[in-house]
């Protein structure tokens, strides 16, 4: 009986010494990266005047954003083709252009623009309050997004048969990790 | 040797299910907590000002999808600002049309989604949700948006 009262005295040491030791030696750290989510605010259409070499359709915008981070960004594709019709020969060809608005050191508002063909990509960088910036132009200097623009050459006006013609421009946007 | 009692018998019962109770829970204590995950909210937002010059899409960048099951928990919503109403499709990386909503006019959410074709569990990165977007009037065609997103199905 003396065995069996030492052994279980062990037993029961064992037992409840365990978790303090467990705990004492293992610091389990967990997180939750929760999923981006946003707003993404597209032109809706604009009506492109004949002879228009230059008309602005709005801007491209994210809002309500949230779950970003710094290089943890958000990257839109611009994909578009000429104004076609489904009924006239002739296409005419246009290019989207981008306005980016900039300060000199005198606090004056300062303009740069840059052609955007199918294809082109526009970077909202993740900032560190969870949210995402305006796209800068190149990439680097200081002047960010301010308005679009459809460009269309004289010339090609002049080509196009008469009638009403169309183009789409569709926006894909991913989160995407950077640089 | 001397046998060992009836009543040593069940000491030794009790004592080993003690130990094996406490263990259990140890392992269970320090088990690491599963992941949470963000759940959308359908509820339409609070009622804003029209824009017709600009389309809100909403984007995500996963979603949470069941497993061997057609029919999901999750609706897409069409912002109240919007002045459009969205087709939403939701597409596979390879193409696989995995659902098309009904027409959502603003400030409306989808039904819940019924997959097309029901996914096995996993990741499936590269997926697309479109939105197609037409004017409420004479249902012309919008500009558009696609966003892509990963689906993790569980």
């Amino acid at each position: 009986m003396k065995k069996f009262c030492a052994l279980l005295l062990i037993v029961l040491m064992l037992a409840t010494a365990m978790p303090v030791a467990l705990a004492e030696n293992t610091t389990t750290l967990t997180t939750t990266v929760p999923d981006a989510t946003y707003t993404l605010n597209i032109p809706a259409d604009q009506e492109i005047a004949f002879g228009a070499e230059s008309t602005e359709i709005g801007t491209l915008t994210v809002t309500d954003a949230s779950g970003f981070a710094v290089g943890k960004n958000l990257a839109v594709t611009l994909t578009y083709g000429d104004f076609a019709s489904d009924v006239i020969e002739t296409t005419i060809p246009m290019m989207l252009n981008c306005k980016y608005k900039g300060r000199l050191s005198n606090g004056d508002a300062i303009y740069e623009d840059k052609d955007m063909p199918t294809g082109s990509i526009l970077v909202f960088k993740g900032n560190n309050e969870g949210s995402v910036d305006l796209p800068l132009k190149d990439g680097t200097n200081s002047f960010r997004l301010n308005s679009m623009y459809v460009k269309i050459e004289s010339t090609d006006w002049g080509k196009a048969l008469g009638g009403d013609y169309a183009s789409v421009i569709t926006f894909t946007a991913e989160v995407v990790k950077g640089e | 040797m001397r046998k060992t009692t009836k009543t040593e018998k069940a000491l030794i019962a009790i004592v080993l299910l003690l130990s094996i109770s406490l263990i259990s829970a140890v392992v269970l204590l320090l088990k690491p907590a599963e992941r949470q995950t963000v759940r959308l909210n359908p509820t339409p937002v609070p009622q804003v000002e029209k824009n017709p010059a600009s389309i809100a899409v909403p984007g995500y960048e996963g979603l949470q999808l069941k497993a061997d099951q057609l029919e999901q928990e999750i609706s897409l919503r069409n912002p109240e600002q919007n002045d459009c109403y969205f087709i939403i499709e939701l597409v596979l990386e390879d193409g696989t049309l995995l659902w098309q909503s009904e027409r959502i006019d603003p400030g409306e959410v989808s039904a819940p989604i019924v997959l097309l074709q029901p996914l096995e569990a996993g990741t499936y990165p590269n997926a697309v949700l479109s939105y197609s977007c037409f004017r409420l009037d004479d249902h012309s065609p919008l500009n558009g948006a696609n966003t892509k997103l990963t689906l993790r199905v569980k």
